[in-house]
């Protein structure tokens, strides 16, 4: 099967060097070739049985070297800007809540060893695309920092509303780990007396009791694989999956991620904005104000974000 | 293609010039330099007024070719182009380098109607003002205003503009009697006038009629020269005379047997100057309706539309239109609010933006 390996390895590098996707992200770039490897499975089966291609392999076999050969690329290529990403959070503010038990440093190196367990996922590998792009904007740094000098409504839910007493800083980087978390929430496992098979918040979403039987087990599970960060701090990582609908008004950060992760995730950085038209970010939240119900997003937080963008030339 | 982006160029070039030219010609008399430096002047209007014929003349013939003509005059101001080249270069700068080249140096009585002709064709001369229509594209460019739309609109405008201020000075020329050119018509009567008194009041002796009108011509500033009988009672200063007035400079009117050699250096200052005024008058005009109404079209019109049409056309363009709220009654704008309120809103949730690879792709691996 060895000799294969080159060839597909091959295959990839030619589809991802496709002109329409060459310049994307690898997160996006893998998502598009899966999606077609998925849509013309039938007639990819036909074409693999060619001596062009693979003859004589089962096309299981090569549909399964192909997802593996990306899944590498992918994380090759997106681990060291998570890992960056990790350096530039201070986690002293995790630090104090243990009275300096653990270090910052320590931090570091647990969240380092967590995401390469965390970004085999598909779908949990699929989230950093939107937290990458969060983190490249200082989007968080953007809207905490000028919401939290204006007392705007985002300062009031995520202050007043979550009763949280950080200071900006720290607030951008507890929002910072909650994105390096988020993703957990797609990592299948066993929750008795919930479920018995690996289930994960997919199977979920649409349940609201059963929904919160599920955060309740998997961030207690989850405060055991990273000790020094609390079960509430996991609680709230997985819910900035969730729409605002299936959120208590006090998840503010949640909400207020769930946002953030749908406007950067398929991030389009114009290079240059035409003359008459609105900011990228102002008319994102704009339309996003119509289509508030459809997408569950916090209507009011969004209102928010809309004036913030505009007001800031964003 | 690239010879005619060349040639294109060279006519930007050439349309720059002629303007310089155009308004150094007038500066030159209006600040009195010598007849040299106004014969370069005369010679290269003659050299721009023919190449723009000639293009004329090519652009009709490659249109023609394409039976293209029609649409190239009427459409495309072919009639610009026209009417800043061959009228001129057979009424203005052509006789002016004829009148040159022949020698004549000055204008008799007999030439001053000629001359009251050409003076009424050079009002023609701003014509050549028209010429800047053609470069506003560039003016698009310099301040990113590059829409066609907006372009055609400025264009249109600003000909109709210019081409009616050019209209009103010609029929004001053709109409109305230039007032400087009585003044000089008063001034030659004033002369005759002294010249009757003194042959009426002296008539015993000729040497008392020579006395008697040296004495009465000498201090006039615009009498060059003055004859009597066929001498020289007043002779030319060589170097006043001929190092600043060209034939045209130099009236000669003649009475019973006097000759009188006016100046007209200060009456075609006056002329030239008001000519600067119009041509600065057009100028700011089109630099006007370049910069300030071009840049309000676009951002009240052209832009809004553009960005309309390209979230129309392509799937992951979903910026929305900037509406300017004191015109947001306006129809431009109101389709701009549907587009940004209800079409955008829609078609994020239902176009996929998610990029697509196809199987021809995938077919051209070569393994």
């Amino acid at each position: 099967m060895s000799q294969y390996q080159e060839k597909v390895s091959s295959f990839v590098s030619h589809l991802l060097s496709n002109p329409g996707i060459q310049n994307d992200c690898p997160i996006i770039a893998e998502q598009t070739v899966l999606n077609f490897i998925s849509t013309n499975r039938e007639k990819l089966k036909e074409n693999f049985k060619s001596p062009q291609f693979f003859a004589g392999v089962p096309a299981s076999t090569i549909f399964q070297m192909i997802a593996e050969d990306l899944r590498r690329r992918t994380i090759d290529s997106v681990l060291p800007d998570i890992e960056s990403m990790i350096e530039s959070i201070d986690f002293t503010f995790l630090s104090d809540i243990y009275k300096g038990k653990y270090s910052p440093d320590y931090y570091v190196q647990i969240f380092k060893k967590y995401i390469k367990e965390l970004i085999i996922n598909a779908e949990a590998r699929s989230g950093f695309n939107s937290s990458l792009n969060i983190i490249k904007s200082n989007a968080l740094e953007r809207y905490v920092g000028i919401s939290f000098a204006r007392h705007s409504p985002l300062y009031f839910e995520l202050v007043r509303v979550q009763r949280n007493n950080l200071h900006t800083e720290e607030y951008v980087n507890y929002l910072k780990v909650l994105l390096l978390l988020k993703g957990s929430a797609f990592i299948k496992e066993e929750l008795p007396p919930l479920s018995n098979s690996k289930v994960n918040i997919v199977n979920y979403k649409n349940d609201q009791r059963l929904l919160e039987q599920y955060l309740d087990l998997r961030s207690k599970k989850f405060a055991k694989i990273l000790p020094g960060v609390t079960a509430e701090i996991f609680d709230m990582a997985i819910k900035c999956n969730l729409p605002a609908t299936h959120l208590k008004p006090e998840d503010a950060s949640a909400r207020f991620l769930y946002i953030m992760s749908q406007r950067f995730q398929n991030y389009q950085d114009y290079k240059k904005i035409d003359r008459g038209a609105e900011t990228p970010d102002k008319s994102w939240f704009s339309i996003m104000r119509k289509n508030a119900k459809y997408y569950g997003f916090d209507k009011r937080l969004l209102e928010d974000l809309f004036m913030l963008a505009g007001d800031n030339k964003w | 293609m690239k010879k005619y982006k060349l040639l294109e160029n060279f006519i930007f070039l050439c349309i720059i010039l002629v303007l310089v030219q155009t308004f150094l010609e007038d500066f030159s008399v209006v600040r009195s330099w010598s007849v040299d430096k106004r014969n370069i002047l005369i010679i290269s209007g003659f050299v721009f007024d023919l190449i723009f014929s000639i293009e004329f003349v090519v652009r009709s013939i490659a249109n023609g070719v394409n039976r293209k003509f029609t649409d190239y005059f009427v459409n495309r101001r072919g009639w610009v182009d026209f009417l800043s080249s061959f009228p001129l270069l057979f009424l203005n700068s052509g006789p002016s380098l004829l009148i040159f080249l022949t020698g004549v140096n000055t204008v008799s009585l007999a030439g001053f109607g000629i001359m009251n002709a050409l003076k009424v064709v050079k009002a023609i001369r701003v014509t050549r003002i028209l010429r800047l229509i053609r470069i506003i594209k560039i003016f698009g460019k310099i301040h990113n205003t590059e829409s066609a739309m907006a372009q055609h609109h400025t264009s249109v405008i600003t000909t109709i503009s210019v081409f009616s201020i050019i209209l009103t000075l010609i029929m004001f020329s053709v109409l109305f009697v230039n007032p400087y050119s009585q003044i000089m018509n008063d001034k030659a009567d004033h002369y005759k006038k002294i010249a009757d008194t003194i042959l009426e009041t002296d008539q015993d002796t000729i040497l008392t009629v020579k006395e008697n009108a040296r004495l009465h011509f000498k201090n006039q500033k615009d009498l060059l020269r003055v004859v009597y009988n066929e001498e020289d009672l007043i002779p030319y200063n060589e170097e006043l005379a001929f190092e600043y007035h060209n034939f045209e400079d130099i009236l000669v009117v003649k009475h019973k047997n006097f000759e009188f050699h006016f100046s007209l250096l200060g009456i075609h200052a006056k002329t030239a100057f008001q000519q600067l005024q119009n041509f600065f008058i057009i100028i700011v005009l089109v630099l006007a309706f370049s910069f300030v109404y071009t840049r309000h079209f676009a951002q009240s019109i052209s832009d809004v539309m553009h960005i309309v049409n390209k979230g129309l056309r392509k799937k992951e363009y979903n910026l929305q239109v900037k509406i300017d709220e004191r015109y947001e009654d306006h129809a431009v704008y109101k389709i701009a609010r549907f587009y940004n309120e209800a079409y955008l809103p829609a078609k994020i949730k239902k176009v996929n933006t998610k990029k697509e690879l196809s199987l021809k792709d995938m077919m051209n691996f070569k393994g």
